[in-house]
């Protein structure tokens, strides 16, 4: 077996997310049909995407498993081969191989109220989960699902189409947020720790699961703790410098734990006992 | 005194005052015949520096590294070349490093006391004037130090003295012509000395070894590692090796002071100094420039003169 | 695969047929042998009249390279019709044998073994090196200054991974089979059984390097390194440390690498070469974060994958004492001392 040999996909379509455009969203298709009926995948994995002759990312897999016959990838141009990425059209071909890593503890979480919490670019991940649970046919399995989500200014939101259709549901509590407003926006203004102390969910019955810049992560967590939660109530999940994304290449551990293979998802109680070193 | 006495006595005293932090020079190594740097910062660590003929690291390097401290220097006239270099390039300025000025006669070179030794490595070893004495199981060698010097030393040139803070000894390099290893190069014939380019640059890993033990080499993000774009391939493929070689050697035309550190650090062999000595006697003898000697200069490639001929466009 | 009830014992092997037998075998497989002295000593494949390494302790390039190169290609690609085509690296499985690896660098592969042949991820690339590979060991009868296998868990005539162990005597070797392959192996070559004076001089050889061993403080290193993270032994360890790869390429058990890729879109190959904890710039993100800023994080990263993350995945250090990163750190920071720097610390 090659591990390192990607799948060909097509790019179906491309989606911008942030008015800078920063960020995308990439429908993607694979070309053989018998890798798209066997990819299968769960909330939280990662897969390593390649555009040829320029080299590859790991980016979470941002569609949720319930979404069928094509995957969706939220990238923020960062680098070489994001920047690539960013410069291809609809049509275009890129190599998909995994899915790798862990995923969110989602079955440990069936019968629990949910808090997400997300900033930036940080709900791509999320969002995997996020529509999972929200699926018809996974709803009924949890309690109350809550989101908060924030970013620097409206123009830097991801998933503007989504939101709005999270806040018209009944049974999800959506609380979107800016560090700074603009003329045009009439919603919360505030940092995402902020906002978390004002929902102040109850820890009862309760996990939450959130992604976003480490400083955001910082004061969520402190947060957290405040509101009662205790660490195994935390769930979040990891970036790290990462090359094959299965445990071979030596650049992604944190003390002995490979990111890319016993994460990128991890409880707060897991990483406290884990060296700081991400 | 001895310069190891008098050395030890002045770094203790230049922390005990605190007029430096940090001294970094040489102590006993844990391999034969070898030392390896010290950053001493109390007078008790200072007790353990060394400067002898075994000192074989350019510890200028470490200059770049402790960016915030005040710091003294054991100083070889390898050390003052560079200083010289660092001065000119405001990678040091005098008021925050002091040199101390050890004296040299050369450095014992490993490459040709194994070769000497064919094969035998030593598992102990000592100087005794100009004696190397070294020893196995069943077998002691006495060889004269002469012998087995580093081919850098030969024609060795010092600064003047006056770069130094405190010279602890008169440095008396053998004497030789420093171009020797170049123009024994340039005698080959063209395909013979491509094929020994070629022999040397296979044999590299690219552990970057060279790079990082020179003390020229300190650019934060090296040519070599930019990946946005890609300057040169990072594979074992023989063209990008050797680019990154030749590109090196570019990057230190008219910088090189010729201490040999590189070489030296190569766990593989790989010897190029023939190419920095090219570029090096090319500065010298159509710029009168010469890396390391001359401290009010400014750096050779930030040089424009009025009166260049610039031959070479024409 | 270990000896079987039915293995042979030892046979003979005089030094005037080395180069007959040698000959031969490189007529059935890939042959690789050990070659060169001092810092240009290596594995090459075998050409008639190469001369066979002699020289004390292992050889300064490692026999990893011939299972993980320092480069390798893992696919090629290229556009036809407007559609790219994957080329999957070839798994180079054939018959292989590797002639004259001393047992530390045995032991490496068995080390490298659970990491690219996991049984999730097998990379057959490396593992169809494995696969099919005979490795000829020769049992260290003088080990070079640096080495110190028998503190971790080595021994100069140590047989784990090896398929025959040769043992230098006087005037020829006696060599032994140490698992079913290389009992096959060693009975087609058709040598004399060994007299009992070879096996007990073969003993006495083994014990003499043994003796010629210094001992590092490396026995419990993985206990001592729990929770020792935030020690301040970190804070000043590296600093003499300046920042190349020669350690870790040069370290059997070392298996970072890189994955790129060269040419254009429309044809070109993806790579992968070896990396190095130890540069800078090995976990810098694209938003310029780096979790290693320092010299500190990725000196501590070194010694702490090798003592106590990988044995706490492996049960065993990443380490098989074999000296190089000793001999060849260009400033002499050595592993030993280090080891026993470590061996001092207190919570
Ligand atoms: C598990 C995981 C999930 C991720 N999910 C997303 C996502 O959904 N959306 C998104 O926009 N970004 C995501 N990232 C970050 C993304 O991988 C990096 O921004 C990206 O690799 C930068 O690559 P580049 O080639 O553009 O940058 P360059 O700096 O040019 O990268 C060169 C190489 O470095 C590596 N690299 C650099 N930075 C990072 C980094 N921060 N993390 C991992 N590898 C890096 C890559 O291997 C890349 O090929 C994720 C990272 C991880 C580890
Ligand atoms: S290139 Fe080599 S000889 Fe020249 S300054 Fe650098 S280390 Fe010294
Ligand atoms: S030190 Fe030697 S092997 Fe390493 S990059 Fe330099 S020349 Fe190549
Ligand atoms: S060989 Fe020495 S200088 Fe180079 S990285 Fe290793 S410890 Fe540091
Ligand atoms: S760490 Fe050093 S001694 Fe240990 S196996 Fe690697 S090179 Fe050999
Ligand atoms: S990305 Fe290679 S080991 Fe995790």
């Amino acid at each position: 077996m090659n591990p390192y040999l990607p799948h060909l996909a097509t790019i179906d379509e491309i989606i911008p997310e942030t008015a800078s455009q920063d960020v995308k969203t990439f429908r993607v298709v694979f070309a053989d049909a018998a890798v798209r009926a066997s990819f299968s995948y769960e909330p939280g994995q990662f897969a390593e995407l390649s555009l040829l002759g320029v080299g590859e990312a790991p980016i979470s897999i941002t569609s949720s498993p319930t979404q069928r016959g094509y995957l969706e990838f939220a990238v923020k141009r960062a680098g070489v081969v994001t920047t690539a990425l960013h410069w291809s059209r609809p049509g275009d071909h890129l190599g998909i191989r995994g899915p790798y890593g862990n995923h969110f503890p989602y079955r440990e979480m069936e019968g629990k109220n949910i808090v997400f919490i997300g900033g930036g670019i940080g709900l791509a991940p999320l969002r995997s989960l996020i529509n999972y649970v929200l699926d018809p046919s996974n709803r009924s399995r949890y309690a109350a699902v809550s989101i908060i989500y924030g970013a620097r200014s409206p123009g830097d939101l991801v998933f503007k189409w989504e939101l709005d259709a999270w806040q018209r549901r009944q049974d999800t509590e959506l609380h979107v947020t800016v560090d700074r407003g603009d003329e045009g926006w009439t919603g919360r203004v505030g940092f995402v720790p902020q906002v978390l102390m004002d929902v102040a969910p109850s820890p009862a019955n309760t996990v939450t699961v959130t992604c976003g810049p480490p400083i955001m992560i910082k004061y969520v967590l402190e947060n957290l703790e405040k509101l009662g939660f205790a660490p195994d109530q935390i769930v979040t999940t990891l970036e790290m410098r990462m090359k094959c994304g299965i445990g071979k290449c030596g650049r992604c551990n944190i003390g002995s734990r490979y990111v890319c293979q016993d994460g990128p998802v991890f409880t707060y109680e897991q990483l406290r006992q884990m060296p700081a070193e991400y | 005194m001895s310069v190891n006495a008098l050395l030890r006595e002045t770094a203790a005293r230049l922390l005990a005052e605190g007029t430096v932090r940090l001294v970094v020079g040489w102590e006993k190594g844990t391999l034969p015949l070898r030392t390896t740097p010290l950053l001493a910062r109390t007078a008790e660590q200072a007790d353990r520096l060394v400067a002898d003929a075994t000192c074989d690291q350019n510890l200028a390097v470490y200059l770049t590294r402790f960016k915030d401290e005040k710091v003294a220097l054991v100083a070889r006239p390898c050390e003052a070349r560079t200083l010289v270099e660092y001065c000119r390039e405001h990678r040091a300025s005098p008021d925050r490093v002091l040199a101390i000025g050890v004296p040299c006669t050369g450095m014992l070179s490993r490459r040709a006391l194994e070769r000497r030794l064919s094969g035998r490595l030593p598992a102990a070893g000592r100087l005794e004037g100009d004696l190397v004495i070294c020893s196995g199981e069943d077998w002691e060698e006495r060889l004269p130090l002469t012998d087995l010097l580093e081919p850098v030393c030969y024609g060795c040139r010092l600064p003047g003295a006056d770069r130094y803070w405190r010279v602890l000894g008169e440095s008396r390099p053998p004497a030789g012509d420093r171009y020797a290893e170049l123009d024994r190069f340039r005698q080959m014939a063209g395909e013979e000395r491509y094929a020994a380019f070629c022999r040397a640059v296979e044999r590299c890993i690219r552990c970057y070894a060279c790079r990082q033990a020179c003390p020229m080499c300190y650019c934060p993000e090296c040519f070599s590692d930019r990946s946005a774009p890609t300057w040169v391939g990072s594979s074992d493929d023989l063209s990008d090796t050797m680019v990154f070689h030749l590109t090196r050697t570019l990057h230190l035309a008219g910088r090189c002071v010729d201490c040999g550190a590189c070489v030296r650090a190569c766990p593989v062999g790989v010897d190029l100094r023939h190419l920095h000595l090219r570029l090096g006697r090319e500065a010298e003898e159509r710029f009168a420039y010469r890396p390391g000697l001359d401290a009010a200069d400014r750096p050779l490639v930030a040089t424009f003169r009025p009166d260049d001929p610039e031959e070479f466009i024409r | 695969m270990r000896r079987g009830e039915a293995a042979v014992a030892g046979v003979i092997l005089e030094h005037s047929e080395l180069n007959r037998i040698l000959a031969h075998v490189a007529g059935q497989a890939r042959l690789w042998v050990a070659t060169g002295e001092g810092e240009e000593a290596a594995f090459l494949p075998y050409r008639p009249g190469i001369p066979l390494r002699r020289g004390p302790g292992p050889t300064r390039r490692t026999a990893k390279e011939i299972f993980f190169p320092r480069t390798e290609a893992l696919f090629t690609f290229h556009e036809a019709d407007g559609k790219p085509r994957l080329e999957p690296a070839k798994v180079d499985d054939g018959p292989l044998v590797v002639f004259g690896l001393r047992p530390c660098d045995a032991r490496a592969l068995c080390l490298l073994d659970p990491v690219f042949e996991d049984p999730l991820w097998p990379d057959r690339l490396y593992g169809g090196r494995r696969a099919r590979a005979i490795l000829v060991g020769m049992a260290c009868s003088q080990p070079s200054r640096a080495c110190f296998c028998t503190s971790v868990g080595g021994d100069p005539a140590g047989e784990e991974g090896l398929d025959v162990i040769l043992v230098a005597l006087d005037d020829a070797y006696l060599a032994r089979a140490t698992t079913d392959r290389g009992a096959e192996w060693l009975e087609g070559l058709g040598f004399s059984p060994a007299p009992p004076e070879a096996e007990a001089a073969a003993a006495r050889v083994a014990e003499t390097a043994r003796r010629a061993l210094a001992a590092v403080p490396a026995d419990g290193l993985k206990e001592r390194l729990d929770g020792r993270f935030e020690h301040p032994v970190w804070d000043r360890l590296h600093e003499r440390c300046l920042g190349c790869a020669a350690c870790t390429y040069l370290c059997p058990t070392c298996h970072c690498f890189d994955i790129v890729d060269e040419g254009g879109p429309g044809e070109g190959v993806r790579l992968r070469n070896w990396d190095s904890c130890m540069f800078a710039l090995f976990t810098l993100h694209a938003s310029g974060h780096n979790p290693r800023m320092t010299g500190k994080e990725r000196m501590r990263q070194r010694i702490m994958h090798k003592f106590n993350y990988y044995p706490e995945r492996q049960g065993r250090p990443a380490c098989v004492g074999c000296g190089r990163c000793v001999e060849i750190c260009p400033v002499n920071l050595d592993l030993r001392q280090v080891i026993a720097e470590l061996e001092g610390v207190e919570a």
